[in-house]
């Protein structure tokens, strides 16, 4: 069959660099050439800032050439490296993928197979350890199961960062609402965050992990049903779970008897329509009962009555696709990584105004600092680091000065903001933090699912204050404004009844903190603030 | 470019219909629901116990409205009772359900729909320059169709693409690293360049 090629394929960001028609340029140039070559299909490593990458084994492991081009295509099979990959030279060769450093520095867990393999190959995926975890859960009590993950530390990596085991656990204890009802296992794949792409990596690039997860997840449970409700903006990576659930269901991996244990669990996809708002749970669960996607009062918490009103375990991609390393290689294991009460790795995605941007799994604790400037390798522009937001959209912006915070859930707490999805978006030193915090106003008024009137009314009245704030003439009507702007962000987070209101004042508040310059453009002596 | 089905409301009704019954049987564990109100008998031997009727077909709504979309390319006015008849629920909640999510249209798209990222990690890479040559380059402003129903514009948060940054997406395919120029060239080449897309 030829050389084989690795080529990214699957994922979305990948073709987006067009590596699609590198593949083309591929097998156009080996016809031409009457050299045989297979192209595999893979997911992204998530070195976006060298995609797309072509990799050939070689017995010392794979090489890997990038960021390629079409036009790149020939130069390489001239320059030999698909004939002899490991001697060739070429102006594109990275030497051996997995001893660049940007990749060798990581601990990748979760994200320990995506990209390396045809993630629709099922039987490659259990040749690279897949399905270990599930076989390990199938033997053991259900209870058991839910212990492993209370042990290993594992908190929800949607953005709250609630302990798993705790919610399974109580959905275990929950009795469903009429004879013989069911649970469920919703899985929560909106991604709604800007800045973050982990988890549709993970859908593209390592499928067959995510749903081995879901299905252990019903085993700790005794839910026999899944859904993934994916955002419809990942609809490529929809098509693709979609093919991996038909061709685990074909091995026996979904359906009637998993495995030959006589359990059962069967899973299906669906699609949002465009509101960031469904990625909050009971958003999401409405939107799933074909319903507006308003914010239900809690409680009843979705563990007691979720889905249908049935016992409903949610939880994001990462969280699920992290349970099959910690029934596989222990509780123990994972939870050694990290520190404090944030235990284990989180998969950090580095976007914006960034040089080398990507996916970096790696233990809680590292500084964003050196997140940033060990494997960001600052910013793509090359000016200086003016602001960083971490957590998405309602994610605080810091200040150059105070990048040495520690990725810990608890130290970011301590700063007024949070690790919520993993996202870090870097801008240079062209940012206006005033257009930031309106924008984050603006984007809540978009969004809010109009329950509430903190949030509904708030949002629209705090993109008003923020302009006459930027306007103020004078000191006198400026401090008016600001004191304003504080205060409603004080409505906003103390009366909110979800997170797109509550927390919305955090990319505001951090701005006008950190960056109060930015929101005195007119006014001479306004930012005494500056000091504090 | 995408071809669309003429909007019907006779067409509608008879699509809907066929595309139902597939999505009833999802979120139960043993197969599909038995809607019609005297439960058929095999429901009773069922060891897990069905979603209720009107739960199946509920769920079914967001699933239908996205299959309608692809079809017409819009959501008629004139498709929301045939639905609510179909699946069992007033017109005013299938209005507020499509008037409620964002990617749901209520009038026929252009031929050509320009999407592009408006939220943090592309506008740390200058997405506010590209929408600005977007409009000049579509001559229409986000989301409304340009005034020979060539191009739709439409903003987007985030397509999970922020390492590429800015992105955009010209119908169906996503585009990184973009800037004015490149985007001129890929709205004059989209649906020319083959581009061998997805594996
Ligand atoms: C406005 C808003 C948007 C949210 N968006 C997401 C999202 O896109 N993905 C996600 O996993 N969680 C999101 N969440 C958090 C979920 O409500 C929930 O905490 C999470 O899915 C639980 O899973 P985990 O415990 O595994 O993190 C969002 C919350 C809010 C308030
Ligand atoms: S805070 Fe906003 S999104 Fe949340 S319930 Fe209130 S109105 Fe809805
Ligand atoms: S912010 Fe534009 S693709 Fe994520």
């Amino acid at each position: 069959m030829g050389v084989k090629i690795y080529l990214s394929l699957r994922d979305s960001a990948s073709l987006s660099l067009a590596a699609g028609d590198v593949a083309d340029a591929l097998k156009s140039e080996a016809k031409k050439r009457g050299q045989e070559i297979a192209i595999i299909a893979t997911g992204s490593r998530g070195i976006y800032w060298l995609e797309p990458i072509i990799e050939i084994d070689t017995p010392q492991g794979r090489v890997g050439f990038g960021p390629c081009s079409p036009q790149d295509v020939v130069s390489l099979f001239e320059a030999g490296c698909f004939a002899n990959p490991a001697s060739a030279q070429h102006k594109l060769s990275l030497g051996l993928i997995e001893e660049l450093p940007w990749l060798k520095h990581q601990q990748r867990l979760t994200f320990d197979r995506c990209g390396k393999y045809d993630p629709l190959d099922v039987a490659e995926y259990e040749r690279l350890g897949g399905f270990t975890g599930l076989k390990a859960a199938i033997g053991m009590a259900p209870e058991t199961v839910i212990d492993q993950v209370k042990e290993s530390g594992l908190r929800g990596r949607g953005g709250a960062g609630f302990p798993t085991g705790i919610k399974w656990k109580t959905v275990a204890d929950a009795k469903t609402n009429r004879k013989n009802g069911q649970k469920y296992i919703v899985c929560n794949a909106d991604e709604g965050d800007s800045g973050t792409f982990s988890d549709r990596m993970i859908l593209e690039g390592d499928p067959l992990r995510l749903i081995e997860g879901m299905v252990i997840a019903g085993l700790a449970v005794g839910a026999t049903v899944g859904f993934v409700y994916i955002r419809s903006e990942y609809r490529a990576a929809r098509d693709i779970f979609d093919q991996a659930i038909a061709a685990a269901t074909r091995r026996g991996w979904l359906g009637e008897n998993i495995a030959g244990s006589g359990k059962k669990f069967r899973l299906y996809t669906r699609l949002g329509a465009g509101a960031y708002i469904c990625g909050e749970e009971t958003s999401l669960l409405e939107s799933i009962e074909g319903k507006r996607g308003t914010i239900r009062y809690k409680p009843p918490l979705p563990a007691i009555q979720g889905l249908f009103g049935q016992p409903t375990v949610i939880n994001n991609v990462i969280s699920l696709a992290t349970i099959p390393t910690i029934l596989a290689k222990g509780a123990k294991y994972y939870r050694d990584f990290g520190m404090g009460r944030s235990q284990g790795t989180m998969p950090l995605q580095l976007g914006g105004n960034i040089k080398h941007g990507g996916l970096v799994e790696i233990a809680f604790g590292i500084t964003l600092r050196q997140v940033i400037e060990d494997f960001g390798g600052g910013t793509a522009t090359g000016r200086p680091i003016r602001a960083v937001q971490v957590g998405g959209p309602l994610g605080a912006y810091f200040p150059a000065s105070m990048l040495d915070i520690a990725i810990d859930y608890e130290a970011f707490a301590a700063v007024k903001g949070m690790v919520g999805h993993g996202g870090i978006v870097v801008f240079d030193e062209t940012v206006n933090l005033a257009k930031q915090a309106r924008f984050a106003m603006e984007f809540c008024a978009i969004e809010s699912c109009g329950k509430c009137t903190p949030c509904r009314i708030g949002s629209t009245r705090g993109v008003e204050v923020i302009d006459r704030l930027v306007a103020a003439p004078d000191v006198a009507s400026h401090s008016a404004q600001k004191k304003l702007l504080t205060d409603l962000c004080g409505v906003m987070t103390d009366g909110s009844l979800c997170a797109l209101g509550g927390l919305t004042p955090l990319p505001v508040m951090s701005a006008l903190t950190h960056f109060p310059e930015d929101f005195a453009p007119g006014v001479k002596g306004a930012i005494p603030m500056a000091a504090e | 470019m995408t071809q669309y089905v003429p909007f019907d409301a006779l067409d509608a009704k008879s699509f809907l219909a066929s595309k139902l019954p597939p999505l009833l049987s999802e979120g139960l564990s043993d197969g599909p629901v038995n809607t019609s109100p005297p439960a058929a008998p095999p429901q009773a031997e069922r060891t897990v116990s069905p979603l209720e009727g009107s739960q199946a077909l509920s769920s079914a709504v967001i699933p239908l409205l996205h299959l309608a979309q692809e079809r017409y390319g819009y959501i008629d006015d004139a498709l929301v009772p045939v639905l609510a008849d179909l699946v069992n629920r007033s017109r005013a909640e299938i209005h507020g359900v499509v008037t409620f999510y964002h990617d749901f249209r209520r009038t026929p798209p252009a031929q050509m729909v320009v999407r592009i990222c408006l939220a943090e990690a592309c506008q740390a890479m200058g997405s506010d320059a590209l929408a600005t040559a977007a409009k000049q380059q579509c001559r229409t402003d986000f989301h409304h169709n340009s005034a020979d129903e060539k191009y739709r514009l439409e903003p987007v948060y985030c397509f999970g693409n922020c390492a590429c940054a800015p992105s955009v997406m010209i119908d169906d395919r996503l585009y990184g690293r973009a800037d004015a120029t490149k985007l001129a060239a890929w709205v004059k080449g989209a649906g020319t360049q083959p581009g061998m897309g997805r594996a």
